[in-house]
């Protein structure tokens, strides 16, 4: 399943009338011709944290974005072309492309402490346990 | 195939496109591989050099392994976790860790003492300049 993602929503052409315009559209049009795909991820519970492992090789730091919203964390990474100008291929075993991925959030998360650490083409994004949410003994009065 | 995917106004789908062609067939769905070989190689060529590319993501640089005998190419190692198996519960596993070891035969043959290999953001980019015996040349009609 191959899908383009078109995430620009300033294409109602009635609104496109100045340059200006015409030009903040352009910018935040986020359209481009390829697939996208979806890294492979591990999923681990620690006593204190869920911790998510996903591939993205070929996808520099400066390259991801990790944004949350509302109760949806979505994962971005963009490889670059540079490298294979020139060159024909002549075997391939896998495809090149951007990477995309969208989790959701259970209220147990601590939003504010959630780390991010991308080396290697691995991002592993630590979401610490809300503590309210743990096992609590109950005293009896 | 180069003049297809050289289009500069639709870079990613071009080469997206003559990746799939060159296995013949359109099986990548919404995995970049869906194979099952670890890790995945691909060859590409240019005037006098082959470059092959694997995507070896979180491998410590110092447990790759690549040895060339005449046309065979080997790339072997190990993939470790991140976590500590033993330590973490185990929710969802989709990667795949542990040793690899793979052998390709390289279509042309190659200078073996000018090889390259560089390992960048999780992929192994290793550039091997083809032997003076396998570059084309050009013949003139006396």
């Amino acid at each position: 399943m191959s899908y383009e993602q078109d995430r620009s929503n300033l294409r109602d052409s009635s609104s496109v009338s100045t340059n200006t315009a015409k030009k903040e559209a352009l910018a935040a049009d986020t359209t481009y011709a390829g697939k996208t795909f979806s890294p492979l991820a591990d999923i681990f519970e620690t006593k204190n944290a869920l911790v998510i492992t996903l591939d993205m090789p070929g996808v520099q730091k400066e390259n991801v974005s990790v944004k949350l919203e509302n109760d949806l964390l979505e994962i971005e990474g963009r490889v670059n072309l540079s490298g294979f100008e020139s060159k024909k291929p002549i075997y391939s075993e896998y495809n090149v492309g951007h990477y995309h991925r969208r989790f959701s959030l259970s209220n147990k998360i601590n939003r504010e402490l959630i780390e991010a650490k991308m080396l290697d083409g691995v991002l592993t994004l630590t979401l610490p346990k809300a503590a309210e949410f743990g096992p609590k003994k109950i005293p009896i009065s | 195939m180069v003049g297809e995917f050289a289009r500069s106004w639709e870079p990613l789908l071009s080469l997206q496109n003559a990746l799939e062609k060159a296995m013949n067939q359109d099986f990548f769905g919404f995995a970049t591989t869906d194979r099952g070989v670890f890790p995945p190689i691909s060859v590409f060529k240019d005037q006098d050099h082959l470059l092959l590319t694997a995507e070896l993501p979180g491998v410590d640089k110092n447990q790759i392994n690549i040895e060339i005998k005449n046309d065979l190419f080997r790339l072997y190692g190990e993939r470790q976790p991140e976590v500590d198996f033993k330590e973490v519960s185990v929710h969802r596993r989709e990667r795949t860790l542990g040793r690899f070891d793979r052998t390709l035969k390289l279509p042309f043959s190659i200078d073996t003492d000018q090889v390259v290999a560089r390992y960048e953001n999780g992929v192994l980019k290793v550039t091997l300049p083809l032997a003076e015996s396998a570059k084309t040349k050009k013949v003139k009609i006396s």
